[in-house]
């Protein structure tokens, strides 16, 4: 069907969406921690070098400070002894109470500075060089590969190392040789810039993991909340999306619903443009009365399904609509099947114009052949009652128009009765007066009367009068007879006696038929009745039987007419009526030689209405009615057997019993 | 032999002078007289009652169903004939009960010389003056009540068919015989050559028996079974047994025109007792009693106590009624077939067989047996056949 009302949704799976979706952000999110750690260890890395260094510096300043006074002289005690390596002048005295004090070089007092760092903090800071004047302060691996680089250019080097099994960060600068330096190192031979050695500073790692740990935890809270929120509102989204698409999708299984239900409904329905009259929908029922496929149809219009509308007329409807002259237009027309031809239809055309949409037109198109057909039959019902009843008047007249013939029939019949038999004495009176004046002729006295009767004899031509005069009386009998007969048949033709099947003499009803219907057939054939005496009578519905008689022997009458066309020479054709028995049922046929019929209009001549004949000289009811009285009423049957040119013969059989 | 009287009724003179002319060949043998209305009619009767009366129906004044009506209770022994162009059915049936025949006009010339004719012979049929009074009076013959009873139920219920009605009133020779009249002299037109009763009823069709057996009461009520000593269903049986076998016969030998008549002379042979039973009940109880008496025949004892039998009252009553001339022959000969001038095998003959096969069968004792008139059958050609007649009846047992 055409897809005028549903938009295919893409129907996604909305737990799939969902899921990606939060793979996606998951992923995001751990990168983003990742990186985070990574630059949280970076700035560890770079507080705890800050604190190396500063400390590095605050050792470096107060060497120098030391060094600038060449050394300070501090009290001896235990902690406190003289230092071994160091050979300068004075390097322990007394004050003149008596204490002694000693000198404490810049290299002693880092010592023991570091020492007091060692103890009270974790914090390793250490004094070094490759060549140590005392032995204590000789480096490390670490310290010497640090004091490498330095040799080789390096101003700083920083490391991860353990130290007695715990991780520590390293930190470690050269000292340069400057002047003060020279006092005690000047031994060993350095100038002023050389690198003496090193400082190293040791920071546990332990306590720089805390940090980092504190800060990453913080920060960690800080992504999964924001983790939580995204899948939240990622959550909430895919919902939101999902009612959408069900709201959406019901919408068209709603629609659905109604577009299969307007396909079901008998009636068919058209929607189309008013401007460019383009069909965009019908429903199945539509694409079944006219027979185009949807594809075909919707390149189609109205017009080209209704023959019986011209554009403009059909434009004309519209715009009446459309300018809401008319709420709807109902007509009645005739829609064009593809294949099968016209079928009568009635439309409802409405124009509508949806909330926010184009106007458009629908027909609502219902089949009403079945009606068609009832009416139809029903115009045939009346007219057939009409038919019956107008019978029965002109039976009614018929019987008194017999009572009025009767009357002058009878006396006629007998006065023409009398004169016969009259005549016939008379006759044989004159016979004995010709005799007599035969004898009397010879008698001289009766010569001029017997001359006067031979006279009389002659005037009235006596022999003339003696042979016409039967013949005019036996003429005349034969047309009283002819009269009463015909009267006789029309009244029972007309008015049978009874309304109910009665055994009837078929023979009978056929000869009152044919005489009845003379003045049909007279001019243009000769009836010859073949009837079998020995015919069982048939139960029948007597009138009715003699309607068909007379509807197929009118038939065949005008059939020969027909044939005969103008006719000059005064031909006649030949209707001949056969009854026998044939298998144990009563047979009747009319046969003629006339014009016959092709099997085209034999198979139509038992339909209502169908005739061959102007409008106007036949209701084309003749034969149907014969039909069914046969038929439906006597449970016969009725057939017709007709080679063109030749004739037709009309076969009526009617069961002996019931 | 004494001329008959015939009278001519009817308004329209033009009518009544062809009768006149054309009878003219007749006017040796009948006196005719012509009245131009009932009233003139009646007066004609007054001073002689004619032997019949052939009236128009449709007249100013006293119309022909009135006259035929007054003449039938005055002059009761006229034979009574319409003869009418009217086909208007209500007015037919007025006519049903005072009408010996009817004839449709226009009427052949020869027609109805043959049916005046006819009429003046049923004379000679039955000359006791007492019985053809009687017996031209009737409009009825007594019906079996069970019969009347059923009819009348068959006739009130709507879904009741002509074929009901038709088996019922077969069963009774008094309503057969009245639908036989109807059917045969034209009352209602058209119809000739009834074969049964059966075919009578059906072709009157149920909307006319209806009306006739209800309106214009054609069938008389009986209320007993037993007329005079006559058992009624005794009577019924024989009749339609002789009456079967009678048709058989006729088809047998004969062809079947005469097994028509048969059948019908067959049913209708003994009407005559129901005639006499029934308007003579105290006369005919003396039959039976004769008859044990002297050891005669029923139709020997009637013919003493009457001077006539039942054969021809039956016979007569049947003429009346425009019976077949061949059927009528048969009733009026049918215990004297020898008196019977004809030489060939005919209805007469079967009715004759069938009867007095069909009596030897129901007869108790030897003496009751009648033997067959062999003269009469071989005259017709049928004393070899007369055997296997008998043979007939068994095997319809």
């Amino acid at each position: 069907m055409n897809n005028f009302f549903i938009k295919k949704g893409d129907n996604i799976n909305m737990k799939v969406h969902f899921f990606i979706l939060a793979l996606c952000w998951s992923i995001i999110m751990l990168v983003a921690m990742g990186y985070e750690m990574i630059q949280v260890k970076k700035e560890i890395k770079a507080v705890a070098t800050i604190q190396a260094r500063t400390s590095f510096n605050n050792d470096v300043t107060y060497r120098r400070w030391n060094a600038m006074h060449g050394g300070v002289y501090v009290t001896v005690d235990e902690s406190t002894q003289p230092n071994p390596y160091l050979h300068v002048n004075e390097r322990d005295i007394s004050t003149p109470s008596g204490r002694q004090l000693t000198l404490i070089n810049p290299a002693y007092m880092t010592r023991q500075v570091h020492e007091l760092q060692k103890n009270e903090r974790d914090f390793i800071s250490h004094i070094t060089s490759l060549k140590p004047i005392r032995p204590e302060n000789k480096a490390d691996g670490w310290e010497q590969e640090a004091l490498r680089q330095f040799a080789l250019g390096s101003d700083q080097q920083t490391a991860v190392t353990t130290i007695n099994g715990k991780s520590y960060f390293r930190f470690m600068k050269p000292l340069f040789v400057k002047k003060g330096c020279l006092k005690c190192h000047g031994d060993q031979g350095y100038k002023v810039g050389d690198i003496r050695g090193g400082i190293s500073v040791a920071i546990p790692m332990d306590v720089l993991d805390k940090i980092a740990r504190s800060r990453l935890i913080d920060s960690y809270l800080v992504y999964l909340t924001l983790w939580l929120l995204g899948l939240g509102g990622l959550g909430v989204g895919t919902w939101r999306l999902h009612l959408l698409f069900e709201s959406q999708k019901k919408a068209q299984s709603d629609l659905a619903d109604f577009k299969i239900t307007l396909d079901n409904i008998k009636d068919c329905v058209f929607m189309f443009w008013p401007d460019t009259l383009r069909f965009f929908y019908f429903n199945k029922g539509a694409v079944k009365q006219v027979g185009y496929t949807e594809e075909e149809l919707l390149t189609m219009t109205p017009l080209d399904i209704k023959p019986e509308f011209t554009e403009e007329d059909f434009r004309g409807m519209i715009e009446m609509l459309v300018k809401k002259e008319r709420p709807s237009l109902t007509f009645e027309t005739t829609h064009w099947h593809k294949d099968n031809g016209g079928i009568p239809v009635e439309v409802t055309m409405q124009y509508i114009v949806p909330q926010d949409g184009k106007g458009r037109c629908i027909s609502i198109v219902r089949d009403i052949s079945r009606q068609k057909k009832r009416q139809q039959e029903r115009e045939q019902m009346q007219n057939r009652l009409l038919q019956s009843q107008k019978m029965e008047s002109v039976g009614q007249l018929a019987a008194g128009i017999a009572h009025e013939i009767n009357t002058p029939a009878q006396y006629v019949g007998s006065n023409i009765d009398f004169l016969d038999e009259a005549f016939n004495d008379l006759a044989e009176v004159v016979e004995s007066e010709v005799k007599l004046i035969a004898a009397a002729e010879k008698e001289p006295g009766l010569t001029e009367v017997s001359r006067q009767a031979n006279e009389a004899l002659e005037e009235a031509d006596w022999e003339y009068l003696a042979e016409e005069i039967p013949k005019a009386i036996k003429q005349s009998r034969q047309g009283i007879k002819q009269v009463t007969t015909i009267v006789r048949a029309m009244k029972e033709f007309s008015h049978p006696g009874s309304k109910e099947m009665v055994p009837a003499d078929l023979n009978r009803i056929i000869k009152n038929t044919v005489t009845v219907a003379r003045n049909e057939w007279k001019y243009v054939a000769d009836v010859k009745l073949a009837l079998d005496p020995e015919l069982p009578s048939v139960l029948c519905l007597i009138d009715q039987m003699g309607q068909v008689i007379l509807n197929i022997t009118v038939n065949a009458a005008q059939a020969i007419k027909e044939k005969l066309g103008e006719n000059p020479e005064g031909e006649k054709g030949i209707i001949k009526v056969v009854t026998g028995l044939k298998n144990n049922m009563a047979e009747i046929r009319i046969i003629d030689n006339g014009q016959g019929m092709p099997d085209v209009i034999k198979d139509k001549i038992f339909d209502p209405f169908f005739t061959t004949k102007e409008v106007g000289k036949g209701t084309g009811q003749g034969l149907a009615i014969a039909r069914d009285i046969i038929v439906v009423k006597h449970k016969g049957s009725l057939t017709v057997e007709s080679e063109t040119g030749k004739g037709t013969v009309f076969i009526i059989r009617l069961p002996l019993e019931r | 032999m004494e001329k008959k009287r015939i009278l001519f009724v009817d308004d329209e003179p033009n009518i009544l002078d062809g009768m006149r002319r054309m009878l003219r060949s007749l006017r040796k043998g009948i006196d005719m007289k012509f009245a131009e209305g009932g009233r003139q009619a009646l007066e004609l009767m007054k001073d002689k009652p004619f032997d019949v009366v052939v009236s128009d129906m449709r007249m100013p004044g006293m119309d022909g169903a009135e006259l035929l009506g007054a003449i039938q209770q005055k002059y009761p022994q006229t034979i009574r004939i319409m003869l009418t162009g009217q086909a208007d059915d209500d007015s037919i049936l007025r006519t049903v009960g005072v009408v010996h025949q009817f004839l449709a006009k226009p009427c052949e010339p020869e027609q109805l010389k043959t049916t005046l004719h006819r009429a003046c012979q049923l004379y000679n049929l039955l000359t006791h003056p007492v019985l053809r009074r009687i017996t031209a009076k009737i409009d009825t013959l007594p019906s079996l009540p069970e019969v009347y009873v059923e009819l009348q139920k068959l006739l009130a219920d709507p879904d009741s068919s002509v074929d009901d009605v038709a088996q019922c009133i077969t069963k009774d020779i008094g309503m057969s015989a009245k639908i036989m009249q109807l059917v045969n002299s034209a009352f209602f037109g058209h119809f000739s050559n009834v074969k049964s009763p059966e075919q009578a009823v059906h072709l009157l069709g149920l909307d006319t028996i209806k009306s006739l057996v209800l309106t214009v009461k054609i069938f008389a009520d009986y209320e007993k079974n037993v007329l005079a000593g006559i058992s009624l269903p005794a009577l019924m049986n024989h009749s339609m047994a002789v009456g079967g076998l009678a048709r058989k016969i006729g088809e047998n030998c004969g062809s079947k025109a005469i097994a028509d008549d048969a059948l019908i002379a067959g049913l209708m042979h003994d009407v005559g007792k129901l005639v006499l039973a029934a308007n003579l009940p105290d006369e005919y109880g003396q039959v039976k009693k004769l008859m044990e008496k002297d050891g005669i025949s029923c139709y020997q004892a009637e013919t003493k106590i009457f001077q006539a039998g039942h054969a021809e009252i039956g016979a007569y009553l049947l003429g009346l009624w425009g019976f077949p001339s061949s059927v009528i022959d048969a009733i009026a000969y049918h215990h004297r077939p020898g008196r019977y001038p004809g030489n060939t095998f005919e209805a007469l003959t079967a009715v004759y067989a069938a009867n007095l096969i069909t009596h030897n069968r129901d007869s108790e004792t030897a003496a009751e047996q009648y033997e067959p008139d062999k003269e009469y059958l071989a005259r017709v050609g049928c004393l070899d056949s007369f055997a296997e007649w008998q043979i007939l009846l068994q095997g319809d047992e």
